[in-house]
C-alpha cells in the first residue's frame, strides 16, 4: 500500500505592508512585498484550525494528526493533541508533533507516508503551522522576511506509488544560525543570514545533485521544482546554481511561511494552472537546524 | 595590487552600489554603511556566479577586508 496527496489548503492572515526607507532595496533582495501578520490574540492553533476547516467534510475521516510547528502554544501538551479536540475528531486518532522548520514539510510527510505504508493509519492530516512574528520584535530586520501561516495536506491510501525516494541532511555545528532564545529574559528569533545563505549556496544544490544522481534522475524528470520559498536572492541563486528555471517563486505577496511554503506554493501553482494531477515534483525544504528534505512526488 | 583583489574590489563595489574609490584592500569593509546582511548577501551572490563556486562563502561572515575575501577563493 501507498500513500498520495489528496488536498491541500492553507490560511494566511492579511496582508502587513510594511513600510522602510530602504524599502526598494529589501525588496529587490528579498522579493517580498507584503508579509502576514497574525492577530495579537492568534497562535498556530487559530491558523491551523482556519486552515483545517477548508478541507470540510474530509475531516471526519481523519485518523492521524502531524502538527509541524516551532512556535507551538504550550510546551506541552502538544499541538496535535488540541487540535484534534478544536475539530472536534474522534479519539481513534493518532497525534505527533515534530519541531523542524522550513525543512518541515518533507519530515512530515515523510511520517505520514511511512503511517500509511505500515498500515498505521489511513487519512492522515499534515499540519504546518508557524507565528514566528512572536519572536520578532520591530527592531528585528527579519520581520521583512517571514510571515504567520498554516496549511493542512491530507494523505490517503492509494494503490500507486505516488511518493518516492527521500534524502535528508543535518548539520547540527550550525544549530544557532537559526534560533528562538532567550534575550534578557524575552525569547526572540534571530538568524545569521551569511551563515543560512552560505549553507543554501553550497548544500542545497549540492545534496539535490547527488540525490538526482543516487535515483538515476535528472531535472528533465520534474514538471517543476518546489523549493523553500526562503527569499528571492535565495530562490535566484538556486536557479543559477542548479542551473534550470523550473523552480516555482510565489513569495511576493506571501512571504516566508516557513514549513507551510512548499504546500502553499504545490497548492497555488495547481490553481494557476502551472502543474496538473499526475505531474512528477521535486521538493525540497531546508533551514533551521541547519537541515535539508529531499522527496519525489506525483502530485 | 593584483589582478585578483582589483576584481573582488569591482564586484564588492558593484554590488553594495558605491564608487570603487571608496574601497581598498585594507579597507574594513564592516565600517562600511551597505556593509549590512542584504549588502553581504549581494556581494556573496556575486563572488560566488564570478568564480563559479570556488569561493568558501561558508567562512564569509569572518570577512573584514578585500585580503580576506580573496583568501576564500579556492
Amino acid at each position: 500500500m501507498f500513500s498520495k496527496i489528496d488536498s491541500i489548503e492553507y490560511y494566511l492572515p492579511p496582508r502587513n505592508k510594511f513600510f522602510s526607507k530602504h524599502f526598494k532595496k529589501i525588496y529587490e533582495k528579498t522579493g517580498i512585498k507584503n508579509t502576514r501578520i497574525k492577530k495579537l490574540n492568534e497562535d498556530v492553533i487559530d491558523l491551523a484550525y482556519r486552515a483545517c476547516l477548508k478541507l470540510k467534510s474530509k475531516l471526519k475521516k481523519i485518523d492521524a494528526i502531524i502538527f509541524v510547528t516551532q512556535t507551538p502554544r504550550y510546551l506541552l501538551p502538544s499541538c496535535s493533541c488540541i487540535l484534534q479536540n478544536k475539530l472536534n475528531i474522534n479519539h481513534s486518532i493518532y497525534t505527533v508533533d515534530i519541531n523542524m522548520g522550513c525543512s518541515g514539510y518533507i519530515y512530515g510527510l515523510s511520517v505520514a507516508d511511512s503511517l500509511i505504508k505500515n498500515n498505521i493509519a489511513n487519512n492522515i492530516l499534515l499540519v504546518c503551522s508557524d507565528t514566528y512574528s512572536k519572536y520578532i520584535d520591530q527592531e528585528n530586520t527579519n520581520k521583512y522576511i517571514f510571515s504567520d501561516s498554516a496549511s493542512a495536506t491530507l494523505f490517503k491510501k492509494s494503490n500507486k506509488k505516488n511518493i518516492y525516494d527521500y534524502s535528508f541532511f543535518t548539520n547540527g555545528s550550525k544549530y544557532n544560525s537559526i534560533i528562538i532564545k532567550k534575550e534578557k529574559n524575552i525569547e526572540k528569533f534571530s538568524m545569521n543570514g551569511t551563515d543560512v545563505f552560505a549553507f543554501t549556496l553550497e548544500q542545497v544544490p549540492l545534496n539535490i545533485n547527488k540525490y538526482l544522481k543516487k535515483y538515476k534522475r535528472n531535472l528533465n524528470n520534474y514538471k517543476q521544482l518546489f523549493l523553500h520559498q526562503a527569499s528571492n536572492v535565495i530562490l535566484e541563486n538556486l536557479k543559477r546554481k542548479l542551473k534550470t528555471q523550473k523552480i516555482y517563486k510565489d513569495i511576493k505577496d506571501i512571504g516566508n511561511t516557513t514549513s507551510s511554503s512548499i504546500p502553499i506554493s504545490i497548492k497555488n501553482a495547481l490553481k494557476k494552472k502551472i502543474i496538473k494531477k499526475n505531474d512528477n515534483l521535486l521538493l525540497c525544504g531546508f533551514g533551521v537546524g541547519l537541515s535539508i528534505g529531499i522527496v519525489s512526488i506525483k502530485i | 595590487m593584483n589582478k585578483k583583489k582589483l576584481l573582488i574590489i569591482d564586484i564588492v563595489s558593484k554590488s553594495l552600489n558605491i564608487n570603487n574609490k571608496k574601497i581598498n584592500e585594507k579597507t574594513n569593509l564592516q565600517n562600511l554603511e551597505e556593509w549590512d546582511s542584504l549588502g553581504m548577501l549581494s556581494v556573496m551572490s556575486a563572488l560566488d556566479k564570478k568564480f563559479k563556486g570556488s569561493i568558501n562563502v561558508s567562512s564569509f561572515d569572518k570577512v573584514k577586508t578585500v585580503a580576506d575575501i580573496e583568501k576564500l577563493i579556492k
